[in-house]
C-alpha cells in the first residue's frame, strides 16, 4: 500500500480526503489524523452568540464526514520527520508516508497576549473563535444591560479576517433590537490603518462603522489585557477601557508544525503560492489555513485550493510537472446586521470590487454592497459546507476568479 | 474480543454512520444540479460580461422605467413579503431591455414568486427560525433560478442606439492605473499621478518606495533621517531581515513578524521605530507598505 497521509481533519483535510479517495489510482491508501472527533462549522461561531444557532448544530463527528474508505485516526500529532518520511503521534505511534498533506490549520494563542487569560477571561474577556468561547459569550450578551464593548483583533493574520468587523456590525444590530444600543458604546480596535486591508473594501467598511456609530481605533497593536481594571493596552501606550472585551487572539501555525521546524516565525508553512507544494519539502503539500500564503484564512480559499491540489497530487504521483494553477481566489460573505450581508470576491492581484456575483450584471449576490440575498447566501453556506464543501463535491463555481461583472 | 474484530466492527459502524449521513443530507440534489448550474454559469457569464462591456446595461439604466412596470405586477403586500432580495434583483433586472432578457426576468420572477412565504427577517427573531428546511429550500430556489438564467439566449449584436459606454471605463481624462509586471499582491500599483519624487526616487504619497529594487543603503539613511531616526546596527539588523523577508515572500512582513524574525521583540520595535514600527521599517527598508492580508 502506498500511503497518502493527511494531517488535520478540519475543513481542508476532510475535503481533500474525500476528493482524493475518488481520484487516486489503486494501491493508495488515505489516512487522516486529527486530535479529536468533533468537526466544528467555524463560520457559525460568529452567529452563535446572537442566538442564530445552538452549539449542537455547529458540531459533527469527523468520522461521519469522511468517506468510509478513508482511514481515520484520532490522536494528537506530535512531530513530522520529513527526512525519514514519518510522523510521530502523541502516543509515539509512527505513521510512514509517501506523500503528506499538511492541513493542520491555524492555532489560537490567547496566552501570547499578556493578561488575556487572566482574571477576566470568559467573564468579561471572550473570544468567539472557539465553540466554548462563542457559547460563553452568547450567555454574556444575553444578560447585557449596557456598557462599553471593545472588539479587537490582536494581529493579522487571522481566520476569516472580516469576522471581527462582522461581529461589531451584528452586535450593533443585536443591541438595537434588545433596546440597549443607547446605553452601549462599541469600539472597534484594529492593528490595521483602516477598517480592512484592501483599499476599496476598507473605505466602504469604514463608512459602515461610522454610520452605525461604532468608534474606530486604528493602528492599535494590543499588548496586554487587564481583566480586573477592564483595560486593553497597546504597545504605543494607548488604553481602551471596556466592560466587555471581544477579542480575536493571536494566530499561529499548529504546534506540531512548529515542533517539526517546518514553520515560519509564526508557525505557518512556507508554501509555493501557485502549486501548493511546500517550499522546503518535495513530498509535502500544504492546504488551507496552515500555509503562509498572503491570503484569507478561509474555508472558501481551501475550497478553491482543493481543485488545484487535486490535480497536482495526481501529477505528483505520475511524476509529471505540477500546475501553477492557484490564483489566490477567495470570497466571503460579510454579515452586516439586520438580516443583511455583503459579499466580497478577490485574488492575489485584484482587490474586492463592487459588482454582481456570480453572474455578471445579475447576481443574485451583490459585491461590496449590503443585501438580504447575501445574508440568505451566508445562511445557506452552512448547508453547502456540510454537504458539498467538506464532502469534496464540486461547487458550481470555477476555481479561477472572473473579472466579469466587477466594476473598477 | 480480538483486536481485529473490534477494528472491523468499528469500520462497519462508520460505514453505517456514513450511510445514514448521506440519506439525511440530500446530496443527490446537489449532485444532479451541479453540472446544470455549472453549465448555466459558463453559458451565461461570457455573454453577459460582453453585454456589460458594450454598455447595454449602462444604456438601459438610462432608459429606466422597466422596473416600475415589473414592480406594478406585484401588490405592495406581496412586494413587502418578497423582501429586499427581490427588489435587489429587480433593481438589476431593470437594466435589461432585450426581449430574451425580459423573458428571463419573467422566469426569475416566477421562480422567486414561489418563495414568497419567506418572511422578511428581523435579525434576532427570524433567522432563529431559519432552520435547515428553509435553508435547503433557499438553495433549491437559487439553483432553480440559475437554471432559468442558463436558458437565456446568447445576446445578439449590440443595439444601434445603445450608448457604447461601459461602466468599467473611466471617463476621459482620468488616467488608468499603470499596468505592471507580476508583483507582490500586497503592493497596490499607484496610479501614475500618485507618485511623489524625492531624492531622485519615486515614492507613494504615503512614503513607500515604488520600486524596491532601486533601494540603496544610502537612501535608507536619508529616509530614516527624514523620519527623525538615527540608524544603529540594531536598526540595520531589523531592516535587513525585513528586506530579505520581503524578497523571499513577495510580501512585506508586519511588525510582529519582523520582531519575531529579527529577534528584537515587539516592545523594542516600538523604541527603535516609534509609533508605527511596521510601516516605518518598510519605508526605510524600501519595501511596500505591509498589509495584513485579507
Ligand atoms: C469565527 C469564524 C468565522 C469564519 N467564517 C468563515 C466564512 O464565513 N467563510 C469562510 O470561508 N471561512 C470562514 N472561517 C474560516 C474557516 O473556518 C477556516 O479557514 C477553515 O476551517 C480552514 O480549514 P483548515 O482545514 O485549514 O483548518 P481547520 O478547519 O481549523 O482544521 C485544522 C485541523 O487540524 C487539527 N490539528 C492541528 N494541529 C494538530 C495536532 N498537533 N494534532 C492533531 N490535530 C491537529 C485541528 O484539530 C483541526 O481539526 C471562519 C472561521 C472562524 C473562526
Amino acid at each position: 500500500m502506498r500511503e497518502l497521509l493527511i494531517l488535520g481533519g478540519g475543513t481542508a483535510g476532510t475535503m481533500m480526503a474525500n476528493k482524493l479517495v475518488r481520484a487516486l489510482p489503486d494501491g493508495w491508501r488515505i489516512t487522516v489524523v486529527d486530535r479529536d472527533d468533533r468537526h466544528v462549522y467555524q463560520p457559525g461561531l460568529l452567529l452563535l452568540p446572537f442566538g442564530t444557532y445552538t452549539a449542537r448544530e455547529l458540531a459533527r463527528p469527523r468520522g461521519g464526514l469522511l468517506d468510509p474508505d478513508v482511514r481515520y485516526i484520532v490522536s494528537g500529532i506530535h512531530r513530522i520527520v520529513p527526512d525519514e518520511r514519518r510522523v510521530v503521534l502523541d502516543d509515539d505511534t509512527i505513521l510512514r508516508y509517501e506523500l503528506l498533506i499538511l492541513a493542520t490549520g491555524a492555532h489560537l494563542h490567547p496566552e501570547r497576549t499578556e493578561g488575556m487569560l487572566g482574571p477576566g477571561w470568559r467573564r468579561d474577556v471572550f473570544d468567539f473563535y472557539t465553540l466554548e468561547g462563542s457559547e460563553a459569550l452568547g450567555a454574556r450578551l444575553d444578560a447585557w444591560g449596557g456598557g462599553r464593548v471593545v472588539v479587537n483583533l490582536v494581529d493579522m493574520p487571522i481566520k476569516c479576517p472580516v469576522a471581527p468587523l462582522e461581529f461589531a456590525f451584528l452586535a450593533d444590530a443585536f443591541f438595537e433590537e434588545r433596546g440597549v444600543r443607547g446605553k452601549t458604546e462599541i469600539v472597534y480596535a484594529t492593528p490595521l490603518d483602516g477598517a480592512f486591508t484592501k483599499p476599496v473594501a476598507s473605505a466602504t467598511l469604514g463608512g459602515m462603522l461610522e454610520a452605525r456609530g461604532i468608534e474606530l481605533a486604528t493602528e492599535f497593536a494590543a499588548e496586554s489585557v487587564d481583566g480586573d481594571a477592564g483595560v486593553l493596552r497597546s504597545y504605543d501606550g494607548r488604553e481602551l477601557p471596556f466592560d466587555l472585551l471581544v477579542t480575536v487572539p493571536l494566530h499561529g501555525g499548529s504546534p506540531a508544525v512548529v515542533r517539526s521546524g517546518l514553520g515560519d516565525p509564526a508557525g505557518f508553512v512556507p508554501t509555493d503560492r501557485h502549486t501548493l507544494l511546500s517550499r522546503d519539502q518535495d513530498r509535502i503539500f500544504v492546504l488551507g489555513d496552515a500555509t503562509d500564503l498572503p491570503l484569507s484564512k478561509a474555508g472558501a480559499v481551501a475550497h478553491f485550493q482543493g481543485d488545484v491540489l487535486l490535480a497536482n497530487v495526481l501529477r505528483w504521483i505520475e511524476d509529471r510537472p505540477l500546475l501553477p494553477g492557484f490564483d489566490g481566489h477567495a470570497n466571503c460573505f460579510i454579515e452586516t446586521g439586520h438580516g443583511k450581508a455583503m459579499l466580497i470576491d478577490f485574488n492575489y492581484e485584484t482587490e474586492p470590487l463592487p459588482g454582481r456575483f456570480p453572474l455578471p450584471g445579475i447576481g443574485p449576490f451583490t459585491l461590496l454592497e449590503e443585501s438580504h440575498t447575501n445574508h440568505l447566501g451566508k445562511l445557506a453556506f452552512r448547508w453547502v459546507y456540510w454537504n458539498v464543501l467538506v464532502k469534496g463535491q464540486e461547487l458550481p463555481m470555477d476555481a479561477r476568479m472572473s473579472m466579469a461583472g466587477k466594476w473598477r | 474480543m480480538d483486536a481485529e474484530l473490534v477494528a472491523r466492527l468499528d469500520a462497519l459502524q462508520r460505514r453505517l454512520d456514513y450511510v445514514v449521513e448521506r440519506q439525511r443530507w440530500t446530496e443527490s440534489l446537489i449532485e444532479e444540479m451541479t453540472p446544470v448550474v455549472r453549465e448555466a454559469l459558463t453559458a451565461v457569464s461570457g455573454p453577459l460580461a460582453a453585454a456589460e462591456a458594450r454598455g447595454w446595461f449602462a444604456a438601459a439604466r438610462e432608459l429606466g422605467g422597466l422596473a416600475d412596470r415589473l414592480v406594478e405586477a406585484y401588490g405592495p403586500d406581496q412586494m413587502h413579503e418578497l423582501a429586499d432580495h427581490l427588489a435587489r434583483i429587480f433593481d438589476t433586472v431593470k437594466s435589461f431591455t432585450r426581449p430574451e432578457v425580459l423573458e428571463l426576468a419573467q422566469d426569475a420572477a416566477e421562480v422567486l414568486d414561489h418563495a414568497d412565504d419567506v418572511e422578511p427577517m428581523g435579525f434576532s427573531g427570524a433567522i432563529r427560525v431559519m432552520r435547515d428546511a428553509e435553508v435547503q429550500r433557499g438553495v433549491a430556489v437559487a439553483l432553480e433560478l440559475l437554471r432559468h438564467l442558463g436558458q437565456a439566449h446568447e445576446p445578439g449584436p449590440p443595439r444601434p442606439d445603445a450608448a457604447p459606454v461601459s461602466p468599467g471605463t473611466p471617463p476621459p481624462g482620468v488616467p488608468r492605473p499603470v499596468p505592471r509586471a507580476p508583483a507582490p499582491a500586497s503592493a497596490p500599483a499607484p496610479a501614475a499621478d500618485e507618485v511623489v519624487t524625492w531624492r531622485g526616487h519615486a515614492f507613494t504619497p504615503e512614503g513607500f518606495l515604488v520600486d524596491p529594487s532601486t533601494w540603496t543603503e544610502e537612501l535608507a539613511e536619508q529616509v530614516a533621517q527624514a523620519l527623525g531616526i538615527a540608524l544603529t546596527e540594531e536598526h540595520w539588523a531589523v531592516l535587513r531581515w525585513a528586506r530579505a523577508d520581503y524578497l523571499d515572500q513577495g510580501a512585506s512582513p508586519n511588525v510582529r513578524r519582523v520582531a519575531a524574525g529579527s529577534q528584537v521583540g515587539i516592545r523594542r520595535m516600538y523604541e527603535l521605530f516609534p509609533r508605527t514600527p511596521g510601516k516605518t521599517t518598510a519605508m526605510i527598508a524600501g519595501i511596500p507598505k505591509p498589509v495584513g492580508c485579507v
